[in-house]
């Protein structure tokens, strides 16, 4: 896969129209993926199907709280990926015409194209809204298994807002998803690095992204309880937007590796949404996550990408990362991003802050969704 | 990991094991949190069913279910189906085990995996996950999960029950959802009027019967009161029927008129019956009305044609009768009255079968009727008052009343008088025809338009070995051994009218084949119509026999001429060989290290003249000193030489006849046939075996013609040679005669010693034929022609006197320069003068100049510009009682045509040795030629 990117602060000035007609007078097959800010929507997603049309270009993107360039978080403008063969992409969303389910007719027109040779990397960009995700991942690790190797993010409003985030060359949808089936793509690595105390809850009752109930009792009362146990913050009603994002749940597994669960909603009833779903009876935990430590974080990320694909130093670095752990750890989150770059000597990180992370198993192939998390792949 | 982590993540699974009914998503979904908490990125169950048990033993391969497989593509793949795995992977207690050739048996990615876990489930079966690496966890996954697998074992137990138990209640209400939609659908296509009413006569329902007799559409009646179906000029019945039905009655088989929409009246015989609740109370009536308009105009037309009916009955010329279940009479026509002779009320009560040549017979044409409802064209003869008789056919069924129950039968007869003449005629006619086709002795067939054979003769039963009863009604085809050849035939009679001389070969049931010529043509019917076609098969397998024999005989023969053409060119050459080594090799020094050569030189030309002499022998152009010999004693003398040929390992049993049997024959070569023959049996019977030769008087005749395709007739001795070797091929047979034909291997056989034989055989005006049988053994017969036993005996040979020179002066007459160098040199070696021309007129003007000294002339055959017969002719002219000595590198055949053979000079072939030579030369110049050559 040979690829390039480019950021703009507008998709429709002169530069940026420049540099698609010289990468499409270079690259015939191209195609873009682009990364839009939640800033600039309206302007740019119109601009870039626009430009995209004028040139006879395959796009497909998304948008997002802010974008990444130069290991820096950006609230204003694009990120243009360029693909010198645009690969098989899809756009599945609720709106689409057909008998079936998105998330089947996703899943069936990407078994189609797979094949049996693995080698290749399904890239998936989730709206933010789609409730279910971690239950789709089930039913295309079932369908495609082992063929492919699967990462991807969230998309969407920073505000928990639905709002159309997703597009191609013609149509911006939301409530769907989108994939790219890259070529010969060896995966991404995901981390998050938040820590688990010994004590545990249970889920005694969930529906998709809420938890109704932890312990049998309501499961904002359980979460404010242990809260205040074991951090000595008192979180009610009125404070749980401000505090919450600092105590996210853990999904516990049996191999002690977390999946976190960023609580982003109480509702009256004492529920509470989180990004992600919670499995019934799921063992869940309150992480520790003033105690994440981000050198040890993108070690592990750098680490693992020598591990996947070689040094990346000065290759380029595809990132995503997630808007919770940004609010969590504030100005310690640029550093965070900026330390990737440094550390792992790439010539340029670029992506986006994410609203929910895709990648592997921590240890091997089973696809699992996450928060708080880093992905990080090269590209290119 | 803390025991209450543990705990609750056990927990949680066994709530996700215990939410589940179904099996497959239980299985799904065990799986797929075991794969989360455990990170192995691939796992499978195996469940035993109570059809497949898991084997006992760790070491066999197991054929079992994969019943369920997440995060492998080619596992996923063998999901549900049958798998061969190493048992030891479903046997024994949890294991952790890394062993990548173990994984690399299991239906999933190769050479991928290194550890797998394997955690039993209870008697249940057992699930596999796999990891391209050992975990790190510090979890004891192969003790952690038990409680969580016996929960799994008893849901999987849970699930199949209740999976069956579902399945078996969908059965049954899709049964009785059947029954009941069965039930719809009987009422709604029954041509019977269904509809039901409430008590105060409204309809609630109304089938397709309902439309179609009373002409309302479902729609239009329902809703409607029942008084909606009766004309005003009837009373109405509709609300006292209610009143019955509501005092619990029913009302059955009611006939009544009834208005149909388009206002016609029908009439309807009607049954009501109440509808009731399930508490039993009576809540509407459901009635059931069948058109009856129909059987009731029957019934009145039925009255109007009996009277018409009696008419024609007594109209009619046929003896018409009627006959009570007693057997009495109880009605009879005019006709009747005519052919008894007796009158309506003479017969009327009497017992029909008095009336009948044989009453017995009318009895069980009567009885049949009774069981079978009728008899047709039945046979009986009625017997008139005054002694006549009347041939009839009886037709006859039962006739009933209304009610259908029977009151006697009705019997009607055909006068068949003069049909009876006619059939006696054609029968007559018929069996003189069939006693014409079976005396053929050619195979003939008649075959219907449809190719079903429709009659045989006794000769194609013959020729097919099936039975006519076998072959009647079937595809004629099928006794071919091309049934498309057949077909085609058959096809191109219909298109031409008929074929002459078709070959076909008919298949026998044994196998046997026998082949055709089939003349066939269309034959018709009176009207001229094609019936079928008939053809007559000649068989013709004694001519190809003689065909075959023919070609052979042609085939070898021109095989011979080639040979003996070629042994010809070649004796010139050898000649040459053989003369100049011989010269060379008598100059050369004792001690001269060149001599060995020539004697190779020698040996290998004699072994070539040895060659051309086989080839001539074939081509029987070889010179044969025929003797009067008894066979018997040839043989016998040659038993001791045949022993050695054959070895210590073969047997040798010869017998020969009593009595001495006597031929005209050259006996070295009779000696050549059977060294020859036991040669081939020697190799034939590499491991041992037996040799037998016998010998026997044999008559030909024709039938030993007819049956063998060869032989004139006469009287023969027979020489048989069997051996029990390996046998031939029936390919090998064919060709075992041709020249240079061989199975051994290279350089072991020159492929001439059967043709010798051949040669031999038919020079001396016999036959010879092989019979083998692969790993049985092969069996030559030769005849001989026979002589008279008493005429006299064989001659013993002389021994031959050493070759001795002379001074005399020899004329040779040899176109070939280097035979006649040849023989000059050997003659004048021994003394001799010669006198040399190259063709017949130098010859003759050779012999012009020393005419008087010539004492010999050595005259080639074949010559340029005279041949040797005509110098001849004029040397004797001129100087009569001068010796010739002819030569001739030529077959016998040209000695023949040329006149020598039979003439008082001797001949020499060529190559003949230089010692040969000089003794024939020295025996005619001292003329001891008693023999020609």
């Amino acid at each position: 896969m040979t690829t390039s990117f480019q950021y703009y602060e507008s998709a429709g000035s002169s530069k940026a129209r420049e540099q698609l007609a010289a990468w499409r007078s270079e690259h015939p097959e191209m195609g873009l993926l682009a990364l839009v800010t939640e800033a600039d929507r309206e302007q740019e997603i119109p601009a870039i199907q626009e430009a995209c049309a004028r040139l006879s270009l395959p796009v497909i993107g998304s948008v997002f709280p802010s974008v990444i360039f130069q290991s820096r978080f950006l609230r204003r403008g694009v990120n243009l990926f360029r693909f010198d063969a645009m690969p098989f992409h899809l756009l599945r969303s609720s709106a689409d015409a057909s008998g079936e389910s998105w998330p089947e007719s996703l899943g069936k027109d990407i078994a189609c194209r797979v094949g049996e040779s693995r080698g290749g990397a399904l890239f998936l960009i989730f709206d933010q809204m789609v409730p279910n995700i971690a239950t789709i991942l089930d039913g295309l690790y079932l369908s495609l298994a082992d063929r492919v190797r699967y990462l991807g993010v969230n998309a969407g409003s920073e505000t928990f807002r639905p709002i159309p985030c997703l597009f191609d060359s013609t149509r911006i949808a939301q409530g769907g998803a989108i994939a790219l089936l890259l070529d010969n793509h060896p995966g991404a690595v995901v981390e998050h690095c938040y820590q688990a105390p010994e004590r545990l809850v249970s889920a005694t009752a969930t529906e998709g992204n809420r938890i109704i109930t932890i312990d049998w009792r309501p499961a904002f009362e359980v979460y404010r309880e242990t809260v205040r146990s074991e951090y000595g913050v008192v979180i009610d009603g009125s404070n749980f937007y401000q505090y919450a994002v600092h105590f996210p749940f853990g999904i516990v597994r049996a191999g002690n590796e977390i999946i976190v669960r960023i609580p982003v909603a109480l509702q009256p009833d004492g529920s509470l949404f989180c990004v992600g779903e919670i499995p019934p009876n799921s063992v869940l935990t309150l992480l520790r996550a003033p105690e994440v430590d981000s050198v040890r974080t993108v070690d592990a990320l750098v680490q693992g990408l020598k591990n996947l694909c070689g040094d990346p130093a000065g290759a380029d670095i595809l990132a995503f990362y997630c808007a919770g752990r940004k609010i969590h750890l504030g100005d310690r989150a640029d550093w965070e991003l900026a330390q990737l770059g440094n550390r792992s000597g790439a010539a340029n990180v670029a992506g986006a802050l994410s609203l929910g992370e895709i990648g592997h198993s921590l240890q091997w192939g089973y696809p699992l969704f996450h928060n708080g998390a880093l992905v990080c792949c090269r590209w290119g | 990991m803390n025991r209450e982590k543990i705990l609750a993540i056990l927990y949680e699974m066994s709530m996700v094991i215990g939410g589940e009914i179904r099996l497959e998503p239980l299985l799904t979904k065990t799986l797929q949190r075991f794969l989360f908490h455990t990170s192995f990125p691939c796992g499978m169950i195996f469940l035993e069913t109570s059809e497949q048990r898991f084997p006992e033993y760790r070491r066999e391969r197991a054929d079992v279910r994969l019943a369920m497989a997440v995060g492998d593509f080619e596992l996923t793949r063998e999901k549900g189906s049958l798998v061969s795995i190493p048992a030891c992977v479903i046997r024994g207690g949890p294991e952790l085990i890394e062993d990548p050739a173990l994984i690399n048996e299991l239906p999933c990615r190769k050479d991928h995996y290194r550890a797998l876990l394997r955690l039993p489930i209870d008697d249940c079966g057992v699930m596999v996950l796999l990891s391209p690496e050992l975990p790190s966890s510090d979890i004891p996954f192969t003790r952690v999960f038990q409680p969580v697998l016996a929960n799994l074992a008893k849901a999987v137990l849970l699930c199949q029950s209740n999976e069956a138990y579902t399945e078996s209640i969908i059965s049954d209400r899709k049964r009785a959802e059947e029954g009941i939609r069965q039930l719809a659908s009987i009422v709604q296509s029954s041509d019977d009027a269904i509809i039901s009413k409430d008590l105060d006569g409204t309809i609630r329902s109304w089938n397709k019967g309902a439309e179609a007799i009373y002409g309302y559409t479902a729609a239009e009646a329902l809703g409607q009161h029942v008084s909606l179906l009766l004309p005003p000029e009837i009373p109405d019945d509709t609300m006292a029927i209610l009143e019955r039905i509501r005092a619990g009655g029913h009302v059955d088989h009611y006939e009544t008129l009834r208005l149909r929409k388009d206002g016609r009246r029908i009439y309807v015989s009607l049954t009501v019956s109440p509808i009731n609740s399930d508490d039993g109370s009576i809540i509407g009536a459901s009635a059931i009305a069948r058109d009856i308009t129909g059987r009731l105009k029957s019934e009145q037309e039925l009255q109007r044609a009996s009277a018409y009916n009696r008419s024609l009955i007594e109209a009619s010329l046929d003896p018409l009768v009627t006959i009570g279940p007693d057997g009495k009479i109880t009605d009879v026509n005019e006709a009747t009255e005519t052919a008894t002779g007796r009158s309506r009320t003479e017969l009327i009560g009497t017992d029909f079968s008095d009336y009948f040549t044989v009453p017995e017979n009318a009895l069980a044409g009567y009885q049949q009727v009774f069981r079978e409802g009728s008899v047709r064209d039945y046979p009986l003869e009625i017997r008139h008052k005054n002694g006549g008789v009347m041939p009839v056919l009886y037709n006859a069924s039962l006739y009933r009343d209304e009610e259908g129950s029977v009151i006697g039968v009705f019997a009607a007869a055909r006068d068949i008088t003069e049909k009876k003449t006619a059939e006696q005629e054609l029968k007559r006619a018929s069996a003189y025809n069939r006693s014409l086709i079976e005396a053929s002795l050619d195979p003939l067939v008649t075959i219907g338009p449809d190719g079903k054979i429709t009659d045989v003769n006794a000769a194609t039963e013959t020729a097919t070995g099936r039975g006519r009863a076998e072959l009647i009604g079937t595809d004629f085809s099928d006794y071919f051994t091309v049934p498309e050849n057949a077909l085609a035939g058959y096809q191109q009679v219909f298109r031409e009218g008929s074929v002459r001389d078709y070959p076909l070969e008919i298949r026998h049931k044994n196998g046997g084949v026998i082949p055709v010529l089939y003349n066939a043509s269309l034959y018709r019917d009176e009207e001229g119509s094609v019936i079928g076609v008939f053809a007559a098969a000649r068989d013709i397998t004694a001519r190809k026999k003689l065909e075959e024999q023919l070609r052979h005989s042609q085939k070898m023969e021109a095989i011979g001429r080639l040979a003996g053409g070629i042994a010809h060119d070649f004796n010139n050459i050898l000649t040459a060989i053989i003369g100049y080594g011989s010269i060379l090799l008598r100059k050369m020094d004792e001690a001269d290290h060149l001599r060995q050569n020539v004697e190779l030189v020698l040996e290998s030309a004699n072994r070539a003249a040895a060659l051309t002499q086989g080839l001539l022998a074939f081509s029987r152009k070889q010179v044969m000193t025929l003797r009067r010999i008894d066979l018997n004693t040839t043989i016998t003398g040659l038993e001791r030489f045949l022993r050695r040929i054959i070895g210590e390992d073969v047997e040798l049993a010869v017998s020969c006849a009593s009595r001495p049997l006597m031929i005209m024959a050259d006996s070295g070569q009779i000696e050549q046939v059977l060294m020859n023959l036991a040669t081939n049996a020697r190799d034939a019977m590499s491991r041992g075996g037996r040799l037998a030769i016998a010998t026997e008087p044999a008559d030909m005749d024709d039938a030993f013609r007819k049956a063998h395709g060869y032989g004139k007739p006469g009287l023969y001795a027979m020489i048989t040679v069997a051996d029990t070797g390996a046998g031939m091929t029936a390919d090998v047979s064919e060709r075992i005669f041709e020249p240079f034909f061989t199975t051994k291997e290279t350089g072991k056989g020159t492929g001439l010693g059967m043709s010798i034989v051949y040669g031999i055989v038919k020079q001396h005006g016999g036959y010879i034929n092989v019979y083998s049988e692969p790993g049985i053994g092969t069996t030559f017969r030769i005849y001989l022609p026979r002589i008279a036993a008493a005429e006299e005996t064989t001659e013993a040979a002389k021994p031959e006197p050493l070759p001795k020179g002379g001074t005399e002066l020899i004329l040779v007459a040899e176109d070939d320069d280097v035979v006649r160098r040849l023989t000059q040199s050997v003659l004048e070696e021994f003394g001799y003068r010669v006198v040399a021309a190259g063709d017949g007129e130098a010859a003759l003007a050779a012999f012009e100049e020393y005419r008087e000294a010539i004492d010999l002339c050595i005259l080639d055959v074949i010559m340029p510009k005279k041949r040797g017969r005509e110098v001849c002719q004029e040397i004797v002219r001129r100087k009569p009682g001068v010796k010739i000595l002819f030569t001739s590198g030529y077959a016998l055949s040209a000695l023949s045509e040329e006149g020598i053979l039979d003439s008082e000079y001797a001949c020499v072939m060529k190559p003949a040795s230089p010692a040969a030579l000089l003794k024939k030369v020295r025996d005619t110049l001292d003329g001891r030629h008693a023999a020609k050559r």
